[in-house]
């Protein structure tokens, strides 16, 4: 009995030493996913990027997607707008807007929305400038060269 | 344990043997007692060591000390997939940096060859090979404008942190541990190995023995992210003796090159938590 009694104890002791170095203290463990954190253009799609400065560990991720909201907003604006100039401007605002809580869009069909963002023109692209500006017309579909951060990315627009 | 022949031996002077039943019903608690519940279990780095603090404060007074310099990084990051594979990535470039106003950088990789000029008045990105610019007016100070870039554009000057006037106050200012690890050698470089434990991010540096104590290394592991990715960066080749009576921080376009616009970052973004 007592060679029965004792590993048992000594194991629920162990156990609950397990249990309490485990215990949360008082503070959640890791943060689970965080949707916005999507990076266009890549082939993947990042849950997270490490802080590359001290003070901007949750600056991380800065972009997120230009996803159906943003692009209907850009497209709304664009609509509005008077001149090409304008639209482009609010198409990237609207893009930059998306920042929070949208996942990643899904491939477009049909036509590409406004304020898409791609890291790469797909293929078959050929420069159209149009009042000095440069576009990318792909079928169709104009696209215009910016800087996401230190990324340069192609921003779809309404010439 | 099936096998009764690998069970040891009972032998007096066996554990068992040796403690009464009774005793177990006092070791339980004492072991609670020792074990505790909800402790934070950082017991030997709790409080910041002023060792610590007052070798960082050498390094950043005497960073913040030197009229101009240029150093080449070689940095990694890591990203974290939704599946939570870890990727990493990595990225040199070449800092030339004349305060209070000036820094030029380079970044050439395998698949980036880009440049970010600072001349104290605007901000401009090249990429050259692609032929593509940005420039815009950028407040007039280094340190104003390495916020502005990190928050309005989005852009990143490498161990930036490490840059501003008043770089202590910023690396400690939600410290919440810290101590010297050892020393330890960096590119063949003996430094002092400093640890510190905030709430967000852990983050460690290696500065150099001596009458330079250059920062050799910098890491930064983002503790409240999954996966607790981290930004690695090697620092070499400082130069604290740079001649720069040539050299401009000015932007000029390359040939054909066509300019840009950044996509501007709001608010919500930048400080999304």
């Amino acid at each position: 009995m007592k060679t029965f009694v004792k590993p048992l104890l000594l194991g629920s002791c162990f156990l609950l030493m397990l249990c309490a170095d485990l215990a949360p203290n008082g503070k959640p463990g890791l943060r689970l996913l965080r949707p916005a954190e999507a990076i266009i253009g890549l082939p993947f799609t990042p849950l997270s990027f490490a802080g590359v400065a001290r003070r901007s560990a949750y600056r991380s991720v800065v972009y997120s997607s230009a996803a159906v909201a943003a692009a209907n907003a850009s497209a709304a604006s664009a609509a509005a707008a008077a001149s090409a100039s304008a639209a482009q401007a609010s198409a990237a605002a609207a893009a930059a807007q998306a920042a929070a809580a949208l996942p990643p869009p899904p491939p477009p069909a049909g036509p590409v929305p406004l304020g898409t963002v791609r890291a790469m023109l797909p293929p078959g692209c050929v420069p159209a400038p149009i009042n000095g500006i440069e576009y990318q017309d792909c079928a169709g579909t104009f696209y215009r060269a910016a800087f996401q951060g230190s990324t340069l990315v192609y921003v779809a627009t309404k010439p | 344990m099936s096998n009764p022949t690998s069970r040891p031996s009972r032998v007096p002077g066996r554990i068992s043997g040796r403690i009464p039943g009774r005793w177990c019903a006092l070791i339980f608690p004492i072991l609670l007692g020792i074990v505790g519940w909800p402790v934070p279990s950082h017991a030997q780095s709790a409080g910041v060591d002023p060792q610590a603090v007052a070798i960082l404060k050498r390094m950043t007074d005497y960073l913040a000390g030197l009229k101009q310099f240029s150093v080449d990084t070689r940095s990694s990051i890591d990203a974290v997939l939704t599946s939570g594979q870890k990727l990493q990535f990595d990225n040199g470039v070449t800092a030339t940096v004349q305060r209070p106003n000036k820094l030029y950088a380079r970044r050439k990789g395998d698949l980036v060859n880009q440049a970010f000029y600072y001349d104290g008045k605007t901000l401009s990105l090249s990429n050259p090979d692609d032929k593509y610019y940005a420039t815009v007016a950028a407040p007039a100070s280094l340190d104003e404008m390495l916020d502005f870039a990190r928050t309005k554009l989005g852009v990143f000057i490498p161990a930036g942190d490490l840059l501003y006037k008043n770089a202590f106050a910023l690396l400690t200012q939600d410290v919440k541990a810290g101590f010297v690890v050892g020393t330890s050698v960096v590119d063949g470089v003996r430094c002092d190995h400093l640890a510190f434990h905030g709430p967000e991010v852990d983050w460690q540096v290696w500065i150099e023995e001596g009458e330079k104590p250059l920062p050799r290394k910098y890491l930064i592991t983002s503790t409240q992210n999954a996966g607790s990715p981290q930004f690695t960066i090697l620092m070499s080749n400082w130069n604290t003796a740079l001649q720069l009576t040539d050299f401009t921080f000015a932007f000029t376009p390359p040939k054909g090159a066509r300019k840009i616009d950044f996509l501007q970052l709001t608010a919500g973004g930048a400080s999304q938590r």
